[in-house]
């Protein structure tokens, strides 16, 4: 029996040493030959992994937009307003049927988009609009319909591949971005919100004078910063020389400043890097980004009227696109066509360079159905390389470069859902819940103290034990830590507290009765195991059959919550029916036995004095 | 002893005290269980933006309103959230197209030059209508599909003692109990103080749920253990006997629940408090159900009572309610 719980005591130190190890140890490598390796680096308290809503960022997601399309252009001025009355108002077939899921899109003056839900081929929503809008707004000189239908996996797997090109381009560190169910794409960005910028000092020239005043870096960064114009951030101090400042958005001149003053006062730039906010990347990411070269014919001088003739030259005939001033100083992006494009290209500009060409013909560049820029060719391009311009600022430049390189996307996106957390409001919400798990878990010992005496200070070892063992679990398998686990991780330290309340209610009985504590503790224990087992496995399977419906729920927040609490339901039973056990078993032996009212201070009032004055049992024997 | 098996008639009543309000509140205008009636929807279940937002300094909600008014958005809802923190919930906000603003940032810019918003202190979300939709289906789907299993489970995990399905269906009841008092409190704040329900709401009621039947099972589990001690005795004794035999324990449980539950709800961040408040919520009346409805209807069953009270119409289901409360 001694022994037996000797053994226990051992592994149970063991358990705790490696859970202790693995929290205490902020990045884990671990390589073992004919195993996975083992990485952990969450940029949380103990490496966890913190979720958007701790560490700020933003979390999008994103649906095929499938449906179907009808191009109109009107002959006559139609506002959007006028547009979206009559669509509304317009009732088809026998059963009065309207539009559903309808979007009006301006593309140019008069030509709209309409999209609605994927239509059959003889809807009379499809077949009659025609008609109608003609009725209510005069000549309709185009009509084309399209139908985008449900996307393919094979689809899907190439838009998730454009994605991911376009964010990595885009430069955000650690982005998730993952499937989801059959027309969806989640992506997650960290920190996406507000600005970060990187700053990476040079090696300081060993021949240079040294500066008059030493730099303390510590002091002077953040000095040089606010000096510069820098608000509410803070700094990272990757190490001696690297950096990483968080901060609310920071414009051009700010960060013309901040470069200047480091210079001067700090030393030279190695690096200076700024990502900037979630807005940036959303623009870059959701857009289908289809790229098209068109060859436009005007009607009339100003060309307002032209036909455009297809050539089949899209964004997938460029090899490169880049971001960059031109002679003007103007923001630019600069293609070039892979050897196909430059053929089609070239002979373009050959047929529309000619002096007669010029009056009437232009090179149209499309982004999504919408005019980029229709210059006039006056040169026969052979190599293949042209700008693309059109009132661009820096940041619309960057992002078009990116979206051209990654390709366009095979089916396009519409932004369903979206949560952004500043970063700086989430390391509040870390320090907040961490400050009030440790005010509530600190409450409790004292209730279990006053309440339970010496089995209440078991229940707080075993409190703190359980606390150790989960945090452990979390960071090693790994889970991404939110504040919904936050929340279900809280409760879960008072549903642990529950099974050592089961307990040491039944020691208590059993005292009262008349028992030894040490045969009430074994009594008690298995009184209560039913009730354990019993409940925390009803609650198991409500975990599990959420973890089931989970992915569908919340984009991953009720997986979280289920696994959390699972996590902790199953630790909490291993650590009240394991560790609260073996406590008990030792403060018994190490004398504490005999001095029954150090556990159930109710026997003394209550029933059996006989309890206490049983000799104190030598457990085991 | 204490007779709390007799008075169970008053505690059907307490509960219905809270419960039909709520429900009231629910039906009521204009629609049936549409979550945009009685519980008022967050933009997870109707579709939206919402930003939770900071300012420098004192601002009061007029200001806002104004702004917002200014801007174009006199649908927004704005609300203090305690301090200088405001909520604002406005329709969903439309993205940039081209060089332009997104409406977001729009607001943002506005907010920050006129009444000292902090703009590195924004929490946004938006969700559109297909979103919304689905996650109020999944999850009724998931707690249904719960229900079962745990129904199924108590009946094996009682099949030691007779008509152990009777305990699956009590604390599937008591659940429901538990979940209908949720419901119906939000809803009334959703009329008193215009509180929303978010997704968190629906993860909350996911947890209560797993939490409420914990609890019914370990008073459950005495009744099982006295009733198979001695088979012979009634059962409405036993049941009395091993509510007051697990009283102590129910108590301190929920007391330790509720105390890390309120120091969250006190010193956490806003952003989960509609959770927490469900689980606190859940948390006394699942200690409550399970010491005075669970075990209520295992007597009210064995003895027929719950037959005979739908058997004979209203009018004398309401005077069998009043002889409960008699004795």
């Amino acid at each position: 029996m001694r022994s037996r719980s000797i053994r226990l005591s051992i592994t149970i130190l063991l358990i705790l040493g490696i859970a202790i190890a693995a929290l205490g140890f902020k990045d884990i490598d671990i390589d073992v030959p004919g195993f996975p390796r083992i990485e952990r680096d969450g940029t949380g308290p103990f490496g966890l992994k913190l979720g958007l809503d701790l560490r700020g960022g933003g979390h999008l997601v994103y649906q095929a937009d499938t449906g179907t399309r009808f191009d109109v252009t009107f002959a006559d001025d139609v506002t959007i307003n006028d547009l979206v009355t009559t669509l509304q108002g317009l009732r088809f077939g026998d059963d009065d049927s309207e539009f559903e899921g309808l979007q009006v899109v301006p593309l140019a003056l008069n030509r709209y988009q309409i999209r609605t839900d994927i239509l059959e081929d003889d809807d009379p929503r499809g077949t009659g609009l025609n008609d109608a809008l003609a009725e209510a707004h005069g000549d309709i000189t185009l009509f084309q319909t399209s139908v985008i239908p449900e996307p393919t996996l094979d689809q899907m797997q190439g838009v998730l591949e454009n994605i991911t090109g376009r964010v990595n381009r885009f430069g955000t560190e650690e982005p998730i971005i993952q499937i989801f169910g059959d027309d969806r794409i989640i992506v997650q960005l960290p920190g996406a919100s507000g600005s970060v910028t990187n700053i990476g000092l040079a090696e300081p020239d060993p021949e240079a004078p040294a500066p008059e005043v030493p730099v303390d870096i510590f002091t002077d960064l953040p000095r040089v910063l606010a000096e510069a114009g820098y608000e509410e951030f803070n700094i990272e101090f990757n190490d001696a020389m690297n950096f990483t400042v968080r901060s609310n958005t920071v414009n051009i001149e700010t960060q013309g400043r901040a470069i200047t003053e480091i210079v001067t006062q700090i030393g030279q730039l190695n690096r200076f890097e700024v990502t900037s906010g979630i807005d940036d990347a959303k623009a870059l990411i959701g857009q289908t980004a289809r790229l098209e070269f068109k060859e436009r014919t005007c009607e009339n001088e100003s060309c307002t009227t032209f036909t455009d003739a297809d050539l089949g030259l899209t964004g997938d005939d460029l090899s490169r696109a880049e971001a960059a001033t031109n002679h003007l100083g103007v923001w630019v992006v600069n293609v070039q066509f892979n050897s196909r494009g430059s053929d089609i290209f070239s002979d373009l500009t050959r047929r529309i360079s000619t002096t007669e060409a010029q009056a009437t013909k232009r090179i149209a560049i499309l982004m999504d159905d919408r005019v980029l820029i229709a210059p006039t060719s006056l040169a026969w391009i052979r190599d293949g390389r042209t700008q693309i311009s059109g009132n661009f600022n820096r940041d619309r430049a960057r992002e078009l470069a990116i979206q051209i390189e990654a390709g366009s996307l095979d089916v396009p996106l519409r932004l369903i859902q979206e949560s952004d957390v500043d970063a700086l409001l989430g390391s509040e919400s870390l320090k907040n819940s961490l400050i009030a798990g440790l005010v509530g878990l600190g409450l409790v010992f004292v209730f279990m103290i006053i309440y339970y005496r010496m089995a209440g200070v078991v229940a707080a070892f075993a409190l703190v034990f359980y606390a150790i063992i989960v945090l452990a679990i979390f960071k090693m398998i790994p889970i991404t830590l939110e504040l919904a686990h936050i929340g279900g991780f809280i409760l879960s330290i008072g549903m642990a507290v529950d099974a050592n309340i089961l307990i040491f209610e039944r020691m208590k009985e059993e005292v009262r009765i008349g028992r030894t504590l040490a045969s009430s503790m074994e009594v008690g224990f298995s009184r209560a195991w039913p009730a354990i087992r019993d409940s925390n496995i009803s609650t198991m399977i409500t975990c599990v059959v959420l973890l089931w419906f989970g992915d569908r729920l919340g984009g991953g927040l009720v997986t979280g919550v289920a696994i959390s609490l699972f996590i902790g339901v199953a630790v909490s039973m291993f650590t009240a029916v394991v560790v609260s056990r073996n406590l008990l078993q030792l403060t018994a032996w190490i004398g504490l036995g005999g001095r029954i009212e150090l556990f159930t201070p109710e026997s003394l009032n209550r029933t059996s004095r006989e309890a206490i004055q049983t000799p104190a049992p030598r457990g085991g024997r | 002893m204490l007779d709390i098996v007799g008075k169970r008639g008053w505690y059907f009543l307490f509960s219905a005290l809270i419960i039909v309000p709520g429900l009231v509140s629910m039906i009521m205008s204009p629609g049936w269980i549409t979550l945009d009636s009685g519980l008022k929807a967050g933009i997870d279940f109707s579709s939206g933006s919402v930003m939770n937002v900071s300012f420098r300094q004192p601002v009061e909600e007029d200001h806002i309103r104004e702004r917002m008014d200014e801007l174009g958005h006199s649908e927004a809802l704005i609300q203090r959230i305690g301090g200088t923190n405001f909520f604002i919930r406005t329709g969903v906000l439309e993205e940039a197209i081209g060089d332009g603003l997104s409406e977001r940032e729009v607001i943002e810019r506005d907010l920050e030059k006129f009444l000292g918003m902090e703009r590195d202190r924004v929490e946004f979300d938006t969700v559109s209508p297909i979103v919304a939709q689905e996650t109020v289906k999944t999850a009724f789907y998931a707690l249904a599909a719960a229900s079962v299993f745990i129904l199924f489970f108590v009946w094996y995990a009682f099949r030691s003692v007779p008509k152990a399905h009777r305990y699956g269906v009590s604390a599937l009841l008591a659940l429901a109990h538990d979940l209908l008092i949720i419901l119906g409190i939000f809803s009334i704040l959703g009329r008193a103080i215009n509180l929303e329900v978010n997704s968190m709401f629906i993860v909350g009621l996911l947890i209560v749920a797993g939490y409420s039947v914990n609890d019914t099972i370990v008073v459950f589990d005495r009744i099982r253990e006295n009733v198979s001690r001695h088979p012979d005795r009634d059962l409405a004794g036993m049941v009395n006997l091993s509510i007051m035999e697990s009283m102590g324990r129910s108590l301190n449980t929920s007391i330790t629940t509720l105390v890390v539950l309120l120091a969250m709800l006190f010193i956490g961040g806003t952003s989960i408090r509609e959770l927490l408040l469900v689980l606190a919520i859940g948390a006394v009346a699942g200690t409550y159900s399970s010491i005075f409805i669970a075990s209520q209807y295992l007597v009210m069953w064995d003895r027929g009572e719950i037959g005979r009270f739908f058997r004979r119409g209203p009018a004398t289901a309401a005077s069998s309610l009043l002889h409960l409360i008699g004795r």
